[in-house]
Formats: structure tokens, C-alpha cells, sequence
């Protein structure tokens, strides 16, 4: 394959450099903007959401406060829309978007909120199979998730038909809650009193009974303890059936409201996390403390949550493009198993090439400079970095994994160290791209204070204009990231293919990894060496590149003429 | 369900049971030794049911409650252990009426969790076997099983 044959993938060095700067940051603090404004458009604006300390400096030369809150970030999510997807919404809203859900059900099946919840929770938030079970045979569906007497005591009550066995008297409608009836008084010529089964106490009267739409009357007193009881044993409350032997009517918030109205607050919080845990298609922020809820369509995409953490709606992982969920939990599992012989192998240090002193790695860059012998080589391959660099008309050859063991031997010892080198192939390059994100974070940490230094250095520097130092970091975590997922991706690729797939693969990652390397080695530059348009336009060449990899993959790697 | 109706509600369980109870069974709170009775330990004995492999026997459970009960359910062991797939080495029977987690309910009545566990009796649950021994022996040699449960009820008739 030859060298300009880069198919879809474009990287294009540009040139104009100052106004670039600008461009970068404006756009996206716009669109930082439109966010906020679309959530306000939720119930509730949400603290969480709003950038501490933006826009407050009264000191130019000092950093904005709130710095580990970026504003600037090549996330996933920052073209806002009224049809963004996946969406984050405090907890806050939750409520709402739980009963937009419902509201269709209700008015489909024509059943009460209550019971719409709880067979919602049933089919796991899945409308789709609800629906589908429920037509296929209503009485089992409201059945099996316990709520057959709710629904039809509604039928019953909208027919205003004849009146039913049950000694409890039904309320007129369904808008008047239930307990309204126990003022009713009964003919006084009727005292018969009542015994609760719980209690056992046998005088009671009506208005000192209550029961669910299954009829199974027990005293105020029990109730409020039974409700209690379960609310104070925590989420699974949700699931807590009639105190009857045998009744599989569930409770509901109604009941809860009725019989123990302090609990109702918890009951709602466990009620809507359920709503988010069972739901495929809505994901608590994995972030510590965090309670941003991750909302999306179809369960799939990747968010950057106001707490700083990013994740994959589906999985909960870091974003890992181009690896789909089903090989990364794969891979991490393999990881860990396996972690005890790679990290035997792959010690945290390696020996310079040259002089074979100890070197540990402290930064990002796989360009390596021997402290001792000036030796200069590849981190990840020990080879001579003379080969590597571009200004060389070097080829980058760290990518590729060649089977070069004799390939002829078929017995299992044989196979079985087969595959342990070509684990361990992808994942050492895995691990360095992981360990390479890890500086850059950390880099990124310190990049305020560069910021500050750079803008010192000389008179007429803005803030503005040394922002490109923090786009060009987070520009290289993300890099380091994609490049981490490239590895996971190619160790599952087919290794026997012969489309040329894998070798197409294969060089964009690794056009991917030159350019950043150069980034890296660019943006890692002391300060006085600094130069901000190479890092300008090499942030910008990445980023394109990065993208177009990530939607050349989803689109099925297929070449496009 | 307020605090400290355990008591109450057991003295009633046992003003029913004594009004009307199941042929063959018997429920009765312990002595506490002087002289009163412990309305929170219960001895009951239950009959193996007719025309089955445990008919004749008289099976003896203890039945301990908590004063949480009835939000959760007493705890009934077979004295002695008694060997079935679904009674622990001590005892202990694995009952989904009696479980908390399953279908524990709070108006579940002494007659119902003993009628309950008669029913078990004939009708093992494989899918959760409590001791190895009978469990064995129930999904491997069917045989062999019905020998040992009929020596069982012989060992365990009313003198």
C-alpha cells in the first residue's frame, strides 16, 4: 500500500495561524453556552452545570478559578441541539423525563400511572416489549407485574357498574385518591367491625381499615409500619407485594402516599433509581459524587458530564472508540487475567538501547533521550528514533504486530505462545498509550500555571491568546485515549483477513500516533521553545484526523471511491 | 406494623389455632420454665400427609420469632434435622413462605407456614437443594430416596 493513499482520512497542515486560536475557542465556548441554555429549558436549572468562577477574573494574567472545570474541551457532545443525543440531566429532572415515559403508556393502555410504572419496571423500561406482551395477552402482562386489580378496579369504577363483593367502598374517580372514602361514613346501622390479619385486632372500624385495589383490608396502623418497614430496607421496596399470603398485587406510590406520606420521599428517589438502573437507555454519571443522569435514544453514545468525567452511556467505560462495548469488556477482562504475566514482562522501566542504564518513563512522548548517553529511541519498539521521525523519511513501524515465529509449528506449546506474543503485542502498545494518557492528564493539571508563565513572557499576550496551550492537551489526552482503543479494536480484528481491512487499519493508526507524538513533543516544549502555531495547527490536524478514524471505523472501514 | 405487636399478634395466633387447627398438627408456645408460657418460641409437630411416603410420621419444628415479627417470619427448624433436599444440616427449612426476600407476607398465619411446610414434605424443590445428603440421593437414585424417607416416618411415628 502506498504512502498517499489515505483514502477518506484527510490531514492537511494549514497555515494561517493567529486567527485559528480564536476560531477554536470561540465556537465551542458558544456551543458551551447553548448548552446551558438548553438545560435550563428543564425543570430545574442545575448548579452543577454552571462553570464556577467563568467570566470573574477581575486580574487578566490570573487563570480563571474553577480550573479543573474546563469550558474548552473536545468532547462529544458539544454541538448542542434540541435533539442532542445522549443527553445529561440532573437529577433534579428525573421525575419528568420518568413520567414523559410513562405518559404514553398511560394513554395507550388507558391504565393508571401507578400500574404503568410498575410494568414499566417489570419490562425493564422496555416500551417496546411492554407493548408487545401486553398485547399479546393482557391479563398475564398486568399479571406478572402485579398490577391485574389496579387496572381493572379502573375498568370497573369507568363502567360505574354494579357494585363489587369487596367491603371496601371504590372511590367515584380515579383523580380523588382512595383515602377520600374512609371519611365517608357508612350507614351507621352497619358497624359491623373489622379485623386485621397483621395487628389481629378485631374491632376495628371501616374508617380505621385500607386497602390496594386487590381488596385485602388491614388497619391504618399496619399499613403505615409494613410500608415503612420496606422503604427502610431500601430500593428493592419498589418490588413490595400486598401483605396478603399469596397476593401478587404490588405496592404502589399511592399506597405509600395514603398510609405512610413520610416515606414518600424516599419511595420517589428509589422509584426513579430504578427508573435509571434497570433502563437501557439512561446511565448514572460514573463520576464520584456525581448525579447527572446520561439519557439517550437508542442506549448508545458517549457523554462528557459538567464533573469533568466522559463515559460510554452504553457500557459506563471511559469512551472507547473504535472498540465496540462487547471487546472492551472482553479485552479488560483478558487484561486482568493476564495482567500478572504482562506486567511480569512489561516492567514499568526499560533499559536504554545504548548504555543500558535504568530509564524510567516520565512523560508522554515515546520519543526517548537517554539522560546518560543521549541515545535517542522508541519507547514502545527500543529501536533507533532515526527510523521513526518523519523529517527522516523514517516509517513509523510500531504499530504492526508480525508474526515473525515460525508459524509452521502447530503444536498447542507452540499456538499457546502464538497468541500470548500477539496479546501481549497489542497490549503493550495499549498500556504505553494508557500510561501516556495518564501524563497527559496530569500535564493538562499543570497547564493553567504554563498558561500563566507563557502569558508573562511577554507583553502583549492575552488569555486568550495561550488557551491554545490547554486545547492542545486535552487534544492530546483524547488522542492517547483513541489511540489506547486502537489496539483493544485491532487485537480483535481479524488476524486472517486478506481485504487489507486490518493493513488500512493499521496505517492510519499509525499516521495517527505520528502526529501525535508531534503534538505531544510540541505541547511538552519549554516555554521559551515554545511554538504556538506548529502547536496551534498540529492540534487541529490531529483532531480532524482522530475523528475521521473514529467514523471510518463505524463506517465499516470500507474504502470509498 | 408499630413496634411490639409480635406479642399481641402471636397471642392471637394462638386463640385461633386453638378455635380450629388442621387434623394431625399441634402448635404451642414453650414454657419459659416458670410456669408461663414463651409466646416467642412455638414447638409444633406436623403430620406426613396421607397416602404419601411420609404418612405416619409426626414431624417436630421450632418455630422463633423476633419482635420484627410479623414484617419478617420466624425461623423454623426441623428437632431434629430432618433429612429432606430442602432442610439444612441444621435443620433450618428453605421455604420461599418463609423467606423474607420471596414470599414472606406479614398476614402469612402459623397455619398457613405449617400447612406450608407439610406440602414440602412430598413435594422437594430441586432447583435449591439446603443439604447434599438427601439432595443427592433425590436426583440420583429416586429408589433409594423413597427407602430412606420411609424409614424416616417409621422413626419419627407418635408412640
Amino acid at each position: 500500500m502506498s504512502d498517499s493513499d489515505s483514502e477518506e482520512i484527510e490531514y492537511q497542515y494549514s497555515d494561517d495561524s493567529d486567527s485559528d486560536a480564536e476560531e477554536t475557542a470561540a465556537p465551542q465556548e458558544d456551543s458551551g453556552d447553548e448548552e446551558r441554555k438548553e438545560e435550563s429549558k428543564d425543570e430545574k436549572p442545575n448548579p452543577l452545570k454552571t462553570p464556577s468562577g467563568k467570566h470573574t477574573n477581575a486580574n487578566p494574567n490570573a487563570p480563571p478559578t474553577g480550573s479543573s472545570r474546563f469550558s474548552l474541551s473536545p468532547d462529544y457532545s458539544s454541538p448542542s441541539s434540541s435533539t442532542e443525543d445522549p443527553r445529561l440531566v440532573p437529577s433534579s429532572s428525573l421525575k419528568g423525563e420518568m413520567l414523559n415515559v410513562l405518559e404514553e403508556i398511560i394513554e395507550m393502555l388507558s391504565i393508571p400511572e401507578e400500574a404503568a410504572g410498575a410494568l414499566m419496571r417489570c419490562f425493564k423500561w422496555n416500551k417496546e416489549k411492554l407493548i408487545a406482551s401486553y398485547f399479546d395477552d393482557p391479563e398475564r402482562c398486568l399479571q406478572k407485574a402485579g398490577v391485574l386489580k389496579r387496572v381493572r378496579m379502573l375498568e370497573d369504577r369507568q363502567d360505574a357498574s354494579a357494585p363489587t363483593k369487596t367491603s371496601r367502598p371504590l372511590t367515584p374517580s380515579r383523580t380523588s385518591p382512595r383515602t377520600a372514602t374512609r371519611s365517608t361514613p357508612l350507614p351507621p346501622s352497619s358497624p359491623l367491625p373489622q379485623t386485621c390479619l397483621i395487628c389481629c385486632d378485631d374491632d376495628l372500624t371501616p374508617s380505621e381499615m385500607y386497602s390496594m385495589p386487590c381488596s385485602h383490608s388491614f388497619c391504618c396502623d399496619c399499613w403505615s409500619g409494613f410500608l415503612g418497614n420496606k422503604i427502610d430496607e431500601g430500593p428493592s421496596c419498589v418490588y413490595a407485594k400486598c401483605p396478603q399470603a399469596g397476593c401478587e398485587e404490588i405496592v404502589s406510590g399511592e399506597e405509600v402516599k395514603a398510609m405512610a406520606p413520610s416515606k414518600i420521599s424516599q419511595w420517589d428517589k428509589y422509584e426513579l433509581r430504578s427508573f435509571v438502573d434497570l433502563n437501557k437507555n439512561t446511565r448514572w454519571c460514573p463520576g464520584t459524587d456525581c448525579t447527572m443522569v446520561a439519557i439517550t435514544k437508542a442506549g448508545v453514545g458517549n457523554v462528557k458530564c459538567s464533573c469533568g468525567t466522559s463515559f460510554c452511556v452504553k457500557c459506563g467505560e471511559e469512551p472507547h472508540t473504535p472498540v465496540v462495548c462487547k471487546d472492551l469488556s472482553l479485552w479488560l477482562e483478558k487484561c486482568q487475567n493476564e495482567s500478572e504475566t504482562a506486567n511480569w514482562i512489561l516492567a514499568n522501566t526499560k533499559k536504554c538501547p545504548k548504555c543500558a542504564t535504568r530509564i524510567e518513563k516520565n512523560q508522554g512522548c515515546n520519543h526517548m533521550v537517554c539522560q546518560q548517553c543521549k541515545h535517542e529511541f522508541c519507547w514502545i519498539c527500543v529501536q533507533p528514533w532515526e527510523d521513526h521521525g518523519a523529517n527522516t523519511g523514517g516509517y513509523y513501524k510500531c504499530n504492526k504486530f508480525n508474526d515473525k515465529s515460525n508459524s509452521d509449528d502447530q503444536s498447542d506449546a507452540a499456538k499457546a505462545q502464538r497468541e500470548l506474543d500477539r496479546y501481549l503485542h497489542y497490549y503493550q502498545r495499549y498500556h504505553a498509550h494508557s500510561q501516556a494518557q495518564k501524563f497527559a492528564k496530569k500535564q493538562l493539571q499543570q497547564t493553567e500555571q504554563r498558561m500563566v508563565q507563557l502569558q508573562d513572557g511577554s507583553a502583549h499576550t492575552s488569555w486568550i491568546d495561550v488557551q491554545f496551550l490547554k486545547t492542545a492537551t486535552e487534544q492530546l489526552v483524547e488522542c492517547r485515549r483513541v489511540l489506547k482503543y486502537t489496539y483493544t479494536f485491532a487485537y480483535y480484528l481479524d488476524p486472517s483477513d486478506k481485504t487489507g481491512k486490518k493493513e488500512r487499519f493499521e496505517h492510519h493508526q499509525e499516521m495517527l500516533e505520528k502526529f501525535t507524538e508531534n503534538l505531544s513533543e510540541l505541547s511538552e516544549q519549554s516555554l521559551d521553545k515554545m511554538d504556538r502555531t506548529g502547536v496551534v495547527n498540529m492540534t487541529r490536524v490531529v483532531d480532524r484526523f482522530v475523528k475521521n478514524l473514529c467514523k471510518y471505523v463505524e463506517d465499516g472501514m470500507e474504502i470509498e471511491d | 406494623m408499630s413496634a411490639g405487636i409480635a406479642r399481641g399478634r402471636l397471642s392471637e395466633e394462638r386463640k385461633a389455632w386453638r378455635k380450629d387447627h388442621p387434623y394431625g398438627f399441634y402448635a404451642k408456645p414453650n414454657s419459659s420454665g416458670d410456669g408461663s408460657s414463651n409466646l416467642m418460641i412455638w414447638t409444633a409437630g406436623i403430620p406426613g400427609k396421607d397416602s404419601t411416603d411420609w404418612e405416619g410420621g409426626l414431624y417436630k419444628v421450632q418455630m422463633e420469632f423476633t419482635e420484627e415479627y410479623p414484617s419478617k417470619p420466624p425461623k423454623c427448624k426441623f428437632v431434629p434435622p430432618l433429612f429432606h433436599p430442602n432442610v439444612y444440616p441444621s435443620g433450618t427449612i428453605c421455604l420461599s413462605i418463609l423467606n423474607e426476600e420471596e414470599d414472606w407476607r406479614p398476614a402469612i398465619t402459623i397455619k398457613q407456614m405449617l400447612l406450608g411446610i407439610q406440602d414440602l414434605l412430598d413435594t422437594p424443590n430441586p432447583n435449591s437443594p439446603a443439604q447434599s445428603e438427601a439432595y443427592q440421593l433425590f436426583v440420583r437414585d429416586k429408589a433409594a430416596y423413597k427407602k430412606r424417607i420411609l424409614e424416616e416416618a417409621r422413626k419419627r411415628a407418635p408412640a
